[in-house]
């Protein structure tokens, strides 16, 4: 079963990696960006990450972490990643644990409900290019077993990251850019890549 | 009839000031305005918590037209519209931001209801295309002719009284336009369009209608303007 401990777990190590990492975030929202999504996910995280561990029940978990989001970002990434766990948690109901199945299709229904607020199709070189294949591998595998599914969601987004780089971006500021955008990877589909990763290394 | 304004911009600064160059175009009549800008720490960004308590705030039955900048401020709006579960009486403005302010703003202190604010406000893109002479040439159309009319008021095709004459002309189902200088016919019933025409007090200028009640309209537009569009005559 998922349980809040694991969700708490889960959202901590998201926001580990995000501090290490808020740096190459910036560096690689810099080129194509505004070069703010590390400083920007740093603060989302900040204010997430206790607002998850003081939650009784794994909907008020996500719920509190999309609030967060929605309130300390400032970018795009804020109600991207609000509306993710908002989405996610309004599927869920009060309750302290949930199956894996019933989890993944919570986070599929908030990868949907994200990838429509950001109006992007996978190929449009953004968080959804990583989060898509991530949410279908975790949704393919979790009927076996849910380390193996979230290392394979990992995996997919991982891969999914690696992607964005030869793509062009056809959204946000990016877009702006046209061919010039083509060599960098999308800071967007990495931290949502680290989501993934923190999701694997909990379940292990 | 109060339509509730929201402004939500990556800048606080960048709101107060929109606001304020909008708000000199107002008389006495002040809408319910919040904004929603800006991160506390000063930084730039947008908070759809903080859209959510504004959209709250001003919203008094008669709709709220949210006026958005860029990016985040688009997606917050949306999102903290999707959260608080609000029907069709709150919309976000497709239009510029500065211009599309400017001619809502004017139309809700003037009492419109939430289709003509957010209408004004979208067409408020083809006063400047007008003023620049870039309006595509299919909307300029052929006209057959119209009638000539002389401003009479001291300050001619100004803020309020262009205000006035675009609320009179939404209240007819016609197409009505306004041509000044043997430029093109601009939409009678956008504000922001009139202003740009720039036509002052002894001009001369062009009026025409079509569609259902053109007759009704040319009418009262024609003997409004010839009466001075609300001012006292100069």
């Amino acid at each position: 079963m998922i349980t809040t401990a694991l969700v708490s777990a889960w959202i901590a190590r998201f926001g580990e990696i995000i501090e290490d990492r808020a740096d190459y975030l910036t560096k690689l929202d810099s080129p194509i960006g505004d070069a703010d999504h590390g400083a920007n996910m740093l603060r989302g995280m900040t204010a997430a990450v206790p607002a998850a561990e003081n939650a009784p029940t794994i909907d008020a978990q996500l719920k509190a972490v999309g609030m967060a989001m929605l309130s300390k970002v400032g970018g795009t990434s804020g109600p991207l990643y609000g509306t993710l766990f908002l989405k996610a948690a309004m599927t869920l109901g009060q309750r302290a644990e949930v199956a894996p199945s019933e989890f993944a299709a919570a986070l599929r229904t908030g990868a949907d409900a994200l990838a429509f607020r950001g109006k992007a199709e996978p190929g449009d070189k953004t968080m959804v290019d990583a989060l898509a294949p991530a949410v279908a591998a975790l949704e393919s595998h979790v009927a076996e077993d849910f380390a193996a599914a979230a290392e394979a969601a990992h995996r997919a987004a991982d891969e999914g990251r690696a992607a964005t780089t030869d793509m062009v971006a056809r959204k946000g500021r990016a877009s702006y850019l046209g061919e010039r955008s083509v060599g960098h990877t999308d800071p967007g589909a990495t931290s949502a890549t680290y989501l993934f990763q923190a999701l694997a290394e909990v379940s292990r | 009839m109060t339509v509730g304004i929201v402004l939500v911009s990556h800048s606080r600064a960048l709101a107060e000031a929109s606001l304020a160059l909008a708000e000199v175009m107002l008389s006495d009549e002040r809408p319910h305005v919040a904004i929603a800008a800006g991160m506390p720490d000063g930084r730039f960004g947008t908070d759809a918590t903080a859209v959510m308590s504004a959209i709250e705030q001003v919203n008094s039955g008669d709709g709220v037209a949210v006026f958005a900048d860029l990016g985040s401020a688009l997606m917050s709006a949306e999102a903290a519209i999707d959260l608080l579960g609000v029907g069709d009486d709150v919309r976000i403005v497709a239009a510029p931001f500065v211009e599309g302010l400017t001619a809502g703003l004017i139309r809700a202190a003037m009492g419109a209801n939430l289709d003509e604010v957010v209408e004004a406000a979208e067409s408020s893109m083809d006063a400047k295309l007008s003023a620049l002479g870039r309006l595509p040439q299919e909307q300029v159309g052929e006209r057959r002719g119209g009638t000539e009319v002389r401003l009479v008021n001291a300050i001619g095709l100004h803020a309020r009284p262009a205000a006035r004459l675009a609320a009179l002309a939404s209240k007819y189902d016609a197409e009505i336009t306004v041509s000044f200088s043997g430029r093109a016919p601009v939409n009678a019933k956008s504000t922001m369009s009139l202003m740009a025409l720039g036509a002052k007090l002894g001009d001369t200028i062009l009026v025409d209608a079509e569609g259902p009640q053109a007759d009704e309209a040319l009418d009262a537009v024609v003997s409004f303007i010839a009466q001075g569009l609300g001012d006292p005559p100069a």
